[in-house]
């Protein structure tokens, strides 16, 4: 057992998958209080309800109506059971494949509707 | 030998990289109104880089995490958040500032309004960066603004009476126009100690792959660039001085820093100033787009990076495709850009401890620099000039834009 | 089984048992096993800003002697935390024993 601090050494962390890929940054870690017994973290989460969260409540509002309106309209934030934590080092790396979660939807959807739309996108 | 040649190309990018529309500007002004008694804030501004500049090299170097993504680690969302904010807003002022330089020079060269140039030039702008890969933009852009260098010659030329020039290196205070002469020097130092530049250094470093063994090169490339650099700015200074403040002009255009390097450079004075300046400022303009596409990607872990196609790195790409049309539209609607300039100078040295703050936090960190965190002097030579700045903008804008 | 985010916990103030003030929650510590990371404690009070501020500026080994010796934070138990109102955690211990239990 090692000791952490969730603050310090894992929130606003960058996240990378098994390939070392982005995949955005702790946002967000989850307790579980179970009835009896000592809580533990249950998930790190990402994405801008978050965000909009940590800004404060008032940013909840718009964020959800802005992203149900334009974007890949997820509503909910990327999550990452704590199982998948593999590492914590400067960064948090996952055992995941990037192309197996939900964390570069909104990078897809900027590809598709704008980048892609644009000549020359494909190389340098 | 490929780490001398490393250097060697470090330093003269640095050269090159280091005069855009605000240090000639706030240079020419300085010389015209106050002749050599502003040359010490150039001198201070440029010190005070060379430490920052460095020290985004370092810990980029050493951590393998560039300024940005450090600050967010560290401090969190929230201050990351304020950050952002302050830096996008003051930076996207400059590059309205810049690309309104470089639609000056095309104005000066072909007669039709700089209005007219915004479009073109915010084209090139996105171009080159959807296009291009890090180290073209970085070395095409500073190799070509080495024309800069004639701000040097012309200096030289003009046979300015040297001690009285080494005694304008001791800050004195002004006979007369106080409120104009402090507002001057905030707007030197704001032109000089960019955040932008610490973003896009310590990002260059990332996209460079440098490690531990490139501290020594990073050292030599801060302090031989940018004192270079400072040099063109006091060669600036200089020319205005001998050719503008005798005649009483006092700089509020462009084209009057442009006419009065044709007093020593006859020949080629116009050209070299017009052709310069251009590249100068779209070399600049490049630097901020990249550092405020950075300050998003990075606070918010994107994927990035200048080298790769656009499609691998949407939405940082996106974030300068939708930039540079916006900062165009000051220019479309006929703002002065050199007014657009002097208050982007100022405010950047408003808003300064809010960059250096936090960065001089995580450069005294051992955890993330190891042995190779600052030391006394660099600290303390950041700080000062940075609190020096910050209260000098703080008194100086209100009185420049409301006192007089 | 109830959830609650850490975000949602950093920077609420914390009263005791007789609902004296404690402090804001700067940090919340937890053992790290094989598959799961358990919470362990709470961090709390005007002292705990100050190592968390000192974490930035120094390594931390020195941060955690800092801790011991000079700055010392409210440290609550997990079991010793009310969170059934997230909004405002409340300590079951009066505030004179969690100073005891203090590094």
């Amino acid at each position: 057992m090692t000791k952490i601090d969730l603050v310090r050494d894992v929130l606003d962390k960058q996240m990378l998958d098994r390939n070392d890929c982005e995949l955005g940054r702790v946002d967000g870690i989850v307790i579980e209080f179970p009835e009896n017994g000592q809580p533990r973290v249950a998930r790190l989460e990402a994405g801008g309800s978050v965000l909009a969260g940590r800004v404060g409540d008032w940013a909840k509002k718009p964020v959800r109506a802005i992203a149900s309106k334009i974007g890949p309209k997820r509503l909910s934030p990327v999550k990452f059971p704590w199982e998948k934590v593999k590492k914590l080092g400067r960064d948090v790396h996952l055992d995941v494949d990037k192309e197996e979660t939900t964390a570069l939807a909104w990078e897809k959807w900027v590809d598709k509707n704008i980048v892609d739309k644009l000549p020359g996108a494909k190389s340098k | 030998m490929k780490k001398i040649l490393q250097v060697a190309l470090g330093i003269v990018t640095s050269i090159g990289g280091f005069l855009e529309i605000g240090s000639v500007t706030t240079a020419a002004q300085a010389g015209a109104s106050f002749g050599y008694q502003l040359l010490w804030p150039i001198a201070l501004g440029t010190l005070c880089l060379i430490f920052l500049v460095e020290m985004s090299g370092r810990l980029s170097a050493v951590s393998k995490h560039t300024v940005i993504a450090a600050m967010r680690d560290r401090f969190g969302f929230r201050f990351y958040l304020l950050v952002l904010i302050l830096m996008v807003l003051v930076s996207f002022l400059v590059l309205c500032a810049e690309m309104g330089g470089i639609s000056l020079c095309l104005q000066m060269s072909t007669g039709l309004g700089f209005p007219w140039w915004a479009i073109p030039v915010a084209l090139v702008l996105w171009l080159l960066l959807w296009r291009g890969t890090f180290s073209v933009i970085e070395n095409g852009s500073s190799l070509l603004g080495l024309m800069t260098v004639a701000f040097a010659v012309g200096a030289w030329k003009l046979h300015p009476d040297w001690s009285s020039v080494a005694s304008g290196l001791i800050p004195t205070r002004p006979s007369e126009h106080a409120a104009k002469y402090w507002f001057i020097v905030v707007s030197i130092l704001g032109a000089s100690i960019s955040p932008y530049m610490m973003y896009f250094y310590s990002s260059g470093a990332i996209e460079d792959e440098w490690d531990e063994s490139y501290i020594g090169i990073n050292r030599v490339i801060a302090a031989f660039g940018m004192t270079f650099g400072g040099l063109l700015s006091a060669g600036v200074l200089i020319i205005a001085t001998l050719v503008l403040k005798p005649k009483g002009i006092d700089v509020d255009s462009f084209q009057q820093v442009a006419l009065m390097m044709t007093i020593p450079l006859p020949n080629w004075g116009f050209e070299l100033f017009v052709g310069g300046m251009a590249v100068a400022c779209l070399g600049a303009a490049l630097e901020i787009t990249l550092a405020i596409s950075y300050l998003f990607a990075q606070g918010l872990g994107w994927n990035w990076s200048e080298n790769a196609a656009p499609d691998s790195e949407a939405r940082f790409c996106t974030v300068y495709t939708l930039l540079i049309p916006i900062a165009a539209i000051p220019l479309l609607l006929g703002i002065e850009p050199v007014k657009i300039t002097i208050l982007s100078m100022a405010l950047t040295a408003a808003v300064l401890p809010a960059a250096i703050i936090p960065f001089l936090v995580l450069m005294n960190d051992k955890d993330l620099l190891a042995d190779h965190t600052n030391g006394f002097i660099s600290n303390t030579v950041v700080v000062l000039i940075m609190l020096m700045s910050f209260a000098l903008a703080v008194v100086s804008i209100p009185l420049q834009y409301f006192g007089s | 089984m109830k959830e609650i985010s850490v975000e949602e916990l950093i920077g609420t103030h914390v009263v005791d048992s007789e609902g004296k003030k404690l402090g804001r929650i700067h940090e919340i510590s937890a053992e790290r096993g094989e598959d799961s990371c358990l919470v362990d404690a709470y961090y709390v009070g005007g002292r705990a800003m100050i190592v968390r501020i000192a974490r930035w500026a120094v390594p931390s080994k020195m941060s955690s002697a800092l801790e011991s010796k000079l700055v010392r934070p409210f440290r609550i138990p997990w079991d010793e935390m009310d969170l059934s109102d997230p909004r405002h955690p409340r300590a079951t211990m009066c505030k004179e024993q969690i100073k005891r239990v203090a590094r």
